[in-house]
């Protein structure tokens, strides 16, 4: 099990979701992916996103204006 | 839907860095009520009609903040991600201001006998030119990252790189939107009707159809959704 760190500050939609889907696709079931952004719509998208995946996720505000948003890849039976 | 692994992850990351002290923000909200008054009481001696749009305006960007509502995702996530949930919402507020306009201009004008010019809201000519700068603006937005209303919302919000986008939008609205309109408009505008919907069909009928294409796309945005994997 691997944890994944990806930089996604100054990066405003939809570039940190895109980066997260590229990383996401070369990670492993189980695997953890921690996101760092200061742009509170991308967490939206994310969530959404994630959601409909089937993906585990959760994010905190870390900083003044800074969050991190945790996800776990979950592959699905199909 | 967070799981076992990603509380333990989130209490471990709290644990290694410096944990901020949460900072009490009432009083910068004290603050700003006063100024919000104190504005809205000198517009109210000098145009009154002002003292309600401004606090009016106010609220509709704190919604837009909290909400994280972002006109630009709403188009562009089916697209990229498959995901509409901000398409349908955008859907919606098209619904409920259709039925506040049809309210606002029932009341307004003579329903039997009225001239368009008398219509409150902004008509304007359809053309290849609506095509034109819509394809035009999209493109800028995506590239932007936010429209009119985001980059504001954004500039408000402290997100650095959208001051880049302000000073371009200053910029592009005052040179092609106040130097060239008169331009533009004697191009595209000068000379044609305007499509007003009511005065084809008749008022209720028109509200009924703007309604049912409404919800059509509505329906079509959900089910565009649910087939749409990414």
């Amino acid at each position: 099990m691997k944890e994944e760190f990806l930089d996604c500050m100054h990066e405003a939609c939809p570039i940190p979701l895109l980066k997260a889907l590229k990383k996401l696709e070369q990670m492993k079931a189980g695997d953890l992916l921690i996101m760092k952004t200061d742009h509170n719509c991308s967490i939206t998208n994310v969530i959404e996103w994630v959601d409909k995946q089937g993906h585990k996720m959760d994010y905190i505000e870390i900083g003044k204006g800074e969050w991190e948003i945790y996800i776990e890849k979950v592959v699905s039976d199909e | 839907m967070t799981s076992e692994r990603i509380e333990a992850l989130k209490r471990r990351r709290k644990e290694e860095r410096e944990v901020i002290k949460s900072t009490n923000q009432s009083p910068h909200a004290w603050i700003l009520l006063v100024i919000i008054l104190m504005v809205s009481m000198a517009l109210f001696l000098n145009q009154s009609f002002y003292m309600w749009i401004f606090p009016i305006g106010i609220l509709l960007g704190f919604t837009l903040e909290r909400s994280r509502f972002c006109f630009t995702a709403s188009i562009r996530n089916p697209l990229t991600i498959g995901t509409t949930k901000l398409l349908q919402a955008v859907i919606l507020a098209l619904m409920v201001s259709t039925v506040f306009f049809f309210i606002l201009q029932v009341q307004t004008l003579d329903v039997g006998n009225f001239q368009l010019s008398e219509v409150p809201g902004n008509l304007r000519p359809l053309g290849w030119n609506t095509v034109i700068g819509g394809v035009l603006f999209g493109v800028g937005m995506i590239i932007a990252g936010g429209c009119a209303s985001g980059t504001l919302v954004r500039v408000g919000e402290g997100f650095t790189l959208q001051i880049v986008v302000l000073v371009a939008f200053i910029a592009g609205a005052i040179l092609a939107g106040v130097f060239h309109y008169p331009f533009w408009y004697d191009l595209f505008i000068e000379g044609r009707e305007a499509i007003y919907l009511p005065e084809i069909f008749g008022f209720i009928p028109a509200l009924l159809l703007q309604l049912a294409v409404l919800g059509i796309l509505y329906v079509a945005a959900r089910s565009f959704a649910k087939r749409k994997k990414i």
